[in-house]
């Protein structure tokens, strides 16, 4: 029997609790349940879990935990928040979502930033949040590098899923922030990225390593920048561009056909009016929040529906909540997007499954080879009178405890 | 568009439907008569007269119109910018004399919106920034165009104040060389020396040669007099606990606790004040003073007897109130409780209480039909009347689109 790798982390302000990872061999059954695969799909029987991975799913599992004929689903993985670098708003020693030293900075990686025992993140996870796209804030042009992160793990190397998701560009009025080098026009958003492009080319792959000539100056290694945007250019990692308004959707595509980029489009608010260009060019969209507003003048094409039509005309999409503290509620915005008309499949695997896959992250999904990572819940995770009843991940129970959990247990009567 | 005072309800009968009337357990198989602009009837044995308008619910859910007790829809319109920003006039710490009516913007495209959502009245906030930011304004949600026509006559005036963080933030700032306050201790001491200036004023205007009439301390008097619903903004114990100090020593109450995320930890205090409470349902974070909210907050200060409501504070919220009160039956609250807390209840809030609220004979014909049970996360609003007017018909009006 391998040792136990126990670890504590702080769930609230005076618990400490003990979590801990599945032993060697160690097995978890969950049967009787309704299964959201993830994926779109559903399956009925249960799951098995064997060293933290899923190693069988379906009728065939039985024993164990029995789930009460409950549902059992992947939980929410959340295409966009600041979860773990941001604690409370008004208070800016707790926040560092955003670099704002420069408007450039695309070797900024919120990974070196991310707290993973954040008093935010057991809100998330009790919310059924088991894993966000971390991303930096909006404020300026290239805010650095997003990263996927578990909902669980005591150390921030534990906790990632991908340090470096890829590196997020800001187009509209979004960019125009007061850092040094900030656009001030999206006529300057559009200038200032061409010339970042153009003024660092990637080095053809011989030119790297190969000895310099007899007498001429040594080329200087790039710098974090460069090498941050060489990924990039080279399509070793993604361009995740931040935009709402079609037109800047019309200048990310514009830029993408440039520079032959993999890039994904992050919020969309309008990305329905182009859905058809989005999905001819095979671009995913991190979409959301789904109750973004016409209150603006970006998001004046904002529509309940807009999930509806991106699926209609082909486009792969992912719900993204935009924020740190709720996004917990983003069943809830995937239950407004099935109201007008998103298929439910469509709406379980846009919250769990899609997002993760487009990076190969073996998460989202209740199908073997994946992260034992589940939630239980009562009925219909979508709808607002459901409860969680139990949490899992990778393979190991998790208390359903956080700091609110704990405020609510002192004052539930009154002394 | 018609001016809204000039439409003419037309006697209506929904049949068929569903009833949450608030007041009382769900009929399945109900009807509900409306005769000029009131409910006439209600109930499973309705006898619909011959020649009226009938509407066949065909079982959907028919509940009284949605109330918002805390909206800034109209001094915040859309689209968002600095045009728009007409809720807080922070040029001194006390404006009582300021009314959100003044700056209401009929046209706000958020308006039509929350009517989508059965939204049929709100109350309309001055914002935060100040101690005493103005007074509000009540309204209903009828397509008008103008203010009149929105009017919920009769409704009680109310008044908005404001403590904790945000006014010391607003009034430490470097640019500001008068009226300065840095701590809450100044915040108090402000509210404290105003209303003393308050009732000096009144000695004053008793005497012979008295002052000239001051707006400001004219409001304030009638604050003292309980006159004006005080509508305090509010989130930790300390706070509420300092002002009621305060509304202790000039003996007026304070009629509702806004936000006041941490109401559930004094709620036997706040019980014994007699205020309401108007709250989020999961907001928080947002700021220190909203650090300790917890979703439970509503469920808690409701068991104890306190009038408990669930605002939106937001005109995107505000179109599904509904789900937002759902989230508290799952918390612990029952059906009822959770429906009242955004109809009753935030009518109570209003002052009026005795007009709309819940299905009942007499009260306004205030109607919300939901394709679901309200609480269903599929759920939306088919169709609302005011004052027994159809003012929203999802079938030829879709969603508005909000644009101007």
């Amino acid at each position: 029997m391998a040792s136990v790798s126990r670890r504590s982390f702080l769930a609230g302000t005076a618990a400490l609790a003990l979590t801990r990872r599945a032993e060697a061999g160690e097995e978890l059954v969950l049967s009787n349940a309704r299964l959201l695969v993830g994926d779109g799909t559903e399956l009925r029987g249960g799951v098995r879990v064997r060293d933290g991975v899923i190693t069988e799913v379906g009728p065939t599992v039985t024993g164990g935990v029995d789930m009460a004929g409950g549902v059992l689903w992947p939980g929410i993985y959340d295409g966009g928040t600041s979860l773990g670098l941001w604690e409370i708003d008004q208070e800016a020693g707790t926040r560092d979502e955003l670099e704002t030293s420069d408007a450039i900075t695309p070797h900024a990686r919120v990974v070196d930033a991310y707290n993973p025992r954040s008093q935010v993140i057991p809100v998330a996870r009790l919310g059924g949040v088991l894993g966000a796209l971390v991303m930096p804030g909006t404020g300026t042009l290239v805010p650095g590098q997003a990263a996927w992160m578990r909902t669980l793990g005591d150390t921030v190397q534990d906790t990632a899923l991908t340090e470096s998701a890829g590196v997020v560009f800001t187009l509209g009025a979004g960019a125009e922030g007061e850092s040094p080098g900030s656009p001030k026009s999206r006529m300057g958003v559009a200038m200032k990225l061409r010339d970042l492009f153009d003024a660092n080319p990637p080095p053809p792959p011989a030119a790297e390593g190969a000895k310099p000539k007899k007498g001429a100056e040594p080329p200087k290694p790039p710098t974090g920048l460069q090498l941050a945007l060489h990924r990039v250019l080279r399509r070793e990692t993604r361009a995740l561009f931040l935009a709402q308004r079609a037109s800047d959707i019309d200048l990310m595509l514009d830029l993408v056909e440039s520079y032959q980029l993999d890039a994904m489009l992050v919020g969309g608010a309008e990305a329905h009016l182009l859905a058809s260009r989005l999905a001819l060019a095979k671009i995913p969209v991190l979409f959301g929040p789904v109750t973004t507003q016409p209150d603006g003048w970006d998001t004046l094409n904002a529509r309940y529906d807009a999930a509806a039509r991106l699926h209609l005309a082909g486009v792969r999409f992912a719900f993204r909540s935009g924020s740190t503290h709720n996004n917990r509620t983003l069943n809830e915005e995937a239950g407004i997007a099935v109201g007008y008309g998103l298929p439910y499949g469509a709406a379980i695997a846009a919250l769990s499954g899609n997002a993760p896959s487009w990076w190969g992250l073996k998460v989202g999904q209740l199908k073997p080879g994946y992260e034992g990572s589940l939630v239980w819940s009562d009925g219909d995770p979508l709808q607002a009178l459901t409860r969680t009843l139990g949490i899992w991940m990778r393979g190991s129970a998790v208390p359903l405890r956080s700091r609110q959990t704990e405020l609510f247990e002192r004052y539930k009567s009154l002394k | 568009m018609l001016l809204a005072s000039l439409a003419l309800a037309a006697d209506l009968a929904i049949v068929n439907a569903t009833l949450l009337p608030v007041s009382g357990p769900t009929v399945p198989k109900g009807t509900l008569l409306v005769r000029d602009g009131k409910i006439a009837a209600v109930g499973a044995n309705v006898t619909v007269p011959a020649g009226v308008e009938v509407v066949d619910a065909g079982g959907r859910y028919l509940m009284p119109g949605i109330i918002d007790v805390h909206s800034h829809m109209g001094v915040y319109p859309w689209p968002g910018g600095t045009a728009h920003g007409d809720g807080n006039e922070m040029v001194e710490p006390f404006t009582p004399r300021a009314w959100a009516g003044d700056a209401f913007d009929i046209e706000d495209p958020a308006i039509p919106r929350a009517r989508a959502g059965g939204v049929t009245s709100i109350q309309v906030l001055p914002g935060s920034g100040n101690l005493i930011g103005g007074r509000s304004l009540t309204v209903k949600l009828r397509p008008s165009r103008t203010l009149d026509g929105m009017a919920f006559e009769g409704a009680p005036p109310g008044i908005k104040m404001a403590i904790g963080e945000n006014p010391k933030r607003v009034y430490q700032s470097e640019n500001k060389q008068e009226d300065q306050i840095m701590t809450r201790m100044g915040e108090y001491a402000a509210f404290r020396a105003e209303f003393q200036r308050a009732l000096d004023y009144r000695t004053a205007r008793a005497r012979a040669n008295p002052p000239p009439k001051d707006l400001d301390l004219e409001v304030l008097l009638e604050v003292i007099d309980d006159k004006l619903r005080v509508n305090l903004h509010c989130y930790r114990t300390h706070d509420i606990l300092a002002f009621y100090r305060i509304a202790d020593e000039f003996g007026f109450k304070v009629w509702a606790l806004h936000h006041a995320l941490e109401a559930y930890k004094i709620r036997d205090v706040i019980k014994a004040h007699g205020s309401m409470v108007a709250t989020f349902a999961d907001w928080w974070g947002f700021k220190l003073e909203a650090w300790d909210a917890i979703p439970e907050n509503a469920v808690l200060t409701s068991q104890a007897g306190i009038p408990s409501v669930i605002k939106s504070d937001s005109a995107s919220h505000i179109q599904r109130m509904n789900l937002e009160a759902a989230k508290m039956v799952r918390l612990g609250m029952t059906e009822i409780d959770a429906l009242e807390s955004i109809t009753l209840d935030a009518a109570r809030v209003m002052g009026v209480e005795a007009r709309v609220g819940t299905l009942e004979v007499g009260k306004d014909a205030d109607l919300a039909l939901f394709d679901k049970h309200p609480f269903d996360a599929y759920s939306k609003c088919d169709m609302t009347w005011i004052d027994g007017v159809r003012v929203y018909d999802r079938s030829t009006e879709g969603v508005p689109d909000g644009v101007r």
